[in-house]
């Protein structure tokens, strides 16, 4: 949290009526301190009166605002009405609840340190926010739709869905890994370009984090907005120690469940809502704990789920805690939680008070993209962890590649290679197959492709080692040269099989196509 | 603030031919016309506030009510440079955009005679523009609204589903395959006043693309349009 105008266009507004509870002008103060370049004011009747609200939010003038309200408005196509109304984006403005029941579970000076650190996770989030488009947004029916309503209904409202970036998407290489990987079969690859069918889209996200490239925009759950919101709540300059992270799904009633049962949970439990936590990868459940964290916990919707994976949520979560207990943490740093408010309260109940401290400063370029392997090495590295470990997993986010004798390097797996993993890179001499451990995400498309039987294998596997040495090589061979005039013709290799497959029989074809190149094939002297 | 289907379908119609409008020469004629209609649509101001493409909906008209006699000739230049001219980088014809992807120009304009005609109106053949002008597909489109419109008021859930079902098929098929890329040309070459029409019609068509999938899903199954063959819409 450095620089003088890293938060400028974002302006909080805090509703006076949280006074009764809060240190009101402290926290104010202590955002402007704290939060270089955000403006903060307290505004009277805030959540009480609409006139004061729509006055105030006008009056803020800011691209981007966070509100701290007394409860969280509930008919949001209304409230979302009212933003467009003073001239806002609603995918601009962040509201955070900081005195419904819910909320007042904690009290005292805890309430006030804990309003500052999610405070500043709101603005971080809203700072990142790199405004949306048209496309982002799908209208949807009301819930119930009554006779009547054939007719006449109450006012649209709005679903935040993804959309593909095509200047970053690779399914113009083969990429179809968001496809594969939609619950819902909403994206369509088609002429080398993704689409998504808007009306089957739920909104779960998991594209977003699917996607190797960065390519699938998501206000609100975009990583770079995940990152920063995550980013300022571990190192907001509150009191409140050690802190950990609770990934939730959008609407997830869990924790007000905890606080409408009369139970509780540690004020350091700070919730961070993502659309569906299906779409939470490994790499985000280690980055807060490579960021001083001292726990993270998903909480799913259990039967709910939108996107009806809670396997792969079990399976990630049982992943990430093999890595931890092999980097000899305990692992109670990363919790499974369920929706009912007991269990949940009683999962939440103690928060780990050590965090084994690291160099590195919270960095929201770790829920990035490609940052898997960075995380993870990162966190390797603050456990100390021995730097040839290996760990195979079924939900393991890497994967590993080798290559038997036969492998000719003709290309076929790295043409098909949606991450950029495996490469074929030429020199004068040789060419050879190499494979990057770090971006392969072990999806498995290259495995078709090979015409080789049993050449190539791919195991779902971690190895430290490979993550940090970067790209090797799996098979080098000489380039062939064309006799008349040297230029190369292929792979050593790859001749060699040609030759061995064609036989005797085809003797003559095999020697035009080894000895000569293209272009000499026509003029070259006559084959004896 | 409810807005009643009719209410809905009538400030599509208005924004459909309000869209046409503006991609035609900005004559005096055509810009009073405009500033005219900018002011009775801002009117309409807090009602269609539920709509996620008011801030560019609102923007659009700012500019046409400001558009001043004085700021006519400058637009009619920008106008021939940006669109009409020999020289134009963004062409307004949907042939342009799809003929590049193996459509064949008759092809395309016999498809479009025949929508129009199955919705009961007849190409003029000495009319001087094409029937793949922008400006002539918003104003079909902002027709078959009207007549969605029509028919929500008289409470013919039939007709509504068929011209719903029908406008479904013109954004599917035309408008909406090739209008947002025209749209994104306009914003990123053109000044202020054409660049804020550029973003309000790209906008526009996301949205109305999206709705009219929601209002066809809507509509009761009973009233039994949805599951026809299009000969019953009158296309083959």
């Amino acid at each position: 949290m450095s620089g003088t105008t890293a938060y400028a266009d974002v302006v909080v507004l805090l509703c006076a009526d949280l006074g009764r509870r809060l240190e009101l002008p402290a926290l104010a103060r202590w955002l402007r301190d704290a939060l270089p370049g955000a403006e903060a004011c307290v505004v009277p009747n805030l959540c009480a009166r609409r006139a004061e609200f729509d006055g105030a939010v006008r009056r803020a003038g800011a691209p981007r605002l966070v509100l701290g309200l007394c409860s969280l408005p509930t008919d949001q196509a209304h409230f979302q009405a009212r933003l467009r109304r003073a001239g806002l984006d609603p995918l601009a403005v962040e509201a955070v609840d900081l005195d419904s029941p819910a909320a007042r579970i904690h009290a005292g000076p805890a309430a006030t340190e804990r309003a500052k650190v999610l405070l500043a996770g709101a603005v971080a989030k809203m700072a990142a926010f790199a405004g949306s488009r048209p496309e982002h947004l799908k209208p949807v029916l009301p819930r119930a739709l009554s006779r009547r309503a054939v007719l006449t209904w109450s006012m649209l409202e709005y679903q935040v869905v993804p959309w593909v970036d095509a200047g970053r998407c690779r399914a113009d290489h083969g990429c179809r890994l968001c496809v594969d990987g939609c619950p819902r079969r909403a994206m369509e690859a088609e002429g080398g370009e993704i689409t998504l069918r808007k009306p089957d889209c739920t909104g779960c996200g998991i594209c977003v984090t699917t996607c190797p490239h960065g390519a699938i925009e998501f206000p609100g759950t975009a990583p770079a907005q995940v990152g920063a919101q995550i980013a300022a709540l571990l190192s907001a300059p509150a009191s409140l120690w050690p802190r950990g992270i609770i990934f939730t799904c959008r609407g997830n009633s869990g924790l007000a469940a905890v606080a409408s049962r009369g139970m509780t949970y540690p004020a350091n439990w700070l919730p961070v809502e993502v659309a569906c936590v299906t779409m939470v990868p490994p790499a985000w459940l280690f980055a807060p704990l490579a960021m001083n964290a001292a726990a993270v916990a998903l909480l799913p919707c259990g039967d709910d789920c939108v996107a009806g994976r809670p396997e792969a949520v079990k399976g990630r979560v049982q992943y990430c805690r093999e890595v931890l207990r092999l980097f000899g943490e305990t692992d109670d740093r990363i919790r499974l939680l369920t929706e009912d408010a007991r269990s949940l309260a009683d999962a939440l109940r103690d928060i780990p008070s050590s965090v084994r401290d690291g160099p590195e400063p919270a960095s929201a370029a770790l829920f990035a993209a490609a940052s898997a392997s960075r995380v993870l090495l990162q966190l390797a590295a603050r456990y100390r962890a021995p730097s040839k470990m290996v760990i195979s997993h079924a939900y393991s986010p890497f994967g590993l590649v080798r290559v038997g004798e036969a492998c000719t390097v003709c290309g076929a797996c790295a043409d098909a290679c949606p991450a950029g993993a495996l490469r074929v890179v030429q020199d004068s001499r040789e060419s050879a197959l190499t494979f990057a451990p770090a971006a392969c995400v072990a999806c498995g498309q290259c495995l078709p492709m090979c015409p080789e039987p049993d050449t190539l294998d791919l195991r779902q596997v971690t190895d430290l080692g490979g993550l940090a040495a970067g790209p090797i090589d799996l098979k080098r061979t000489d380039h062939h040269r064309c006799e008349a005039c040297g230029a190369p013709i292929a792979p050593e290799a790859m001749l060699r099989r040609i030759t061995a497959m064609l036989g005797q029989d085809h003797a003559a074809a095999a020697a035009v196509i080894t000895r000569y190149c293209m272009s000499c094939r026509g003029v070259g002297p006559p084959v004896s | 603030m409810r807005l009643s289907r009719g209410a809905l379908a009538r400030f599509r119609r208005d924004a459909y031919a309000i869209l046409a409008s503006v991609l035609l020469c900005p004559d005096e004629a055509r810009l009073t016309h405009l500033r005219a209609e900018a002011r009775r649509l801002q009117r309409l101001g807090n009602r269609l506030t539920g709509l996620a493409i008011f801030r560019q909906w609102s923007a659009l008209l700012r500019v046409l009510g400001a558009a001043s006699r004085r700021s006519g000739e400058t637009l009619r230049t920008e106008f021939i440079d940006l669109v009409a001219g020999p020289a134009a980088s963004c062409i307004p014809f949907e042939s342009h955009y799809v003929l590049a992807a193996g459509h064949e120009m008759p092809v395309l304009n016999a498809a479009l005679e025949r929508e129009y005609a199955a919705a009961g109106l007849t190409w003029n053949p000495k009319a001087a523009d094409s029937p793949d002008h922008l400006a002539v597909e918003l104003e079909f489109m902002a027709f078959l609204c009207g007549c969605e419109g029509h028919a929500w008021e008289d409470e013919k859930l039939e007709d509504a589903g068929v011209a719903l079902v029908r406008e479904q098929r013109f954004m599917r098929q035309h408008v909406g395959r090739w209008a947002p890329a025209f749209a994104r040309g306009l914003t990123a070459n053109g000044s202020h006043f054409y660049a804020v029409i550029g973003a309000a019609l790209e906008a526009f068509i996301h949205h109305d693309r999206d709705l009219i999938d929601l209002l066809v899903r809507s509509v009761p199954a009973s009233v039994g349009v949805l599951g026809r063959p299009a000969g019953h819409l009158g296309v083959r």
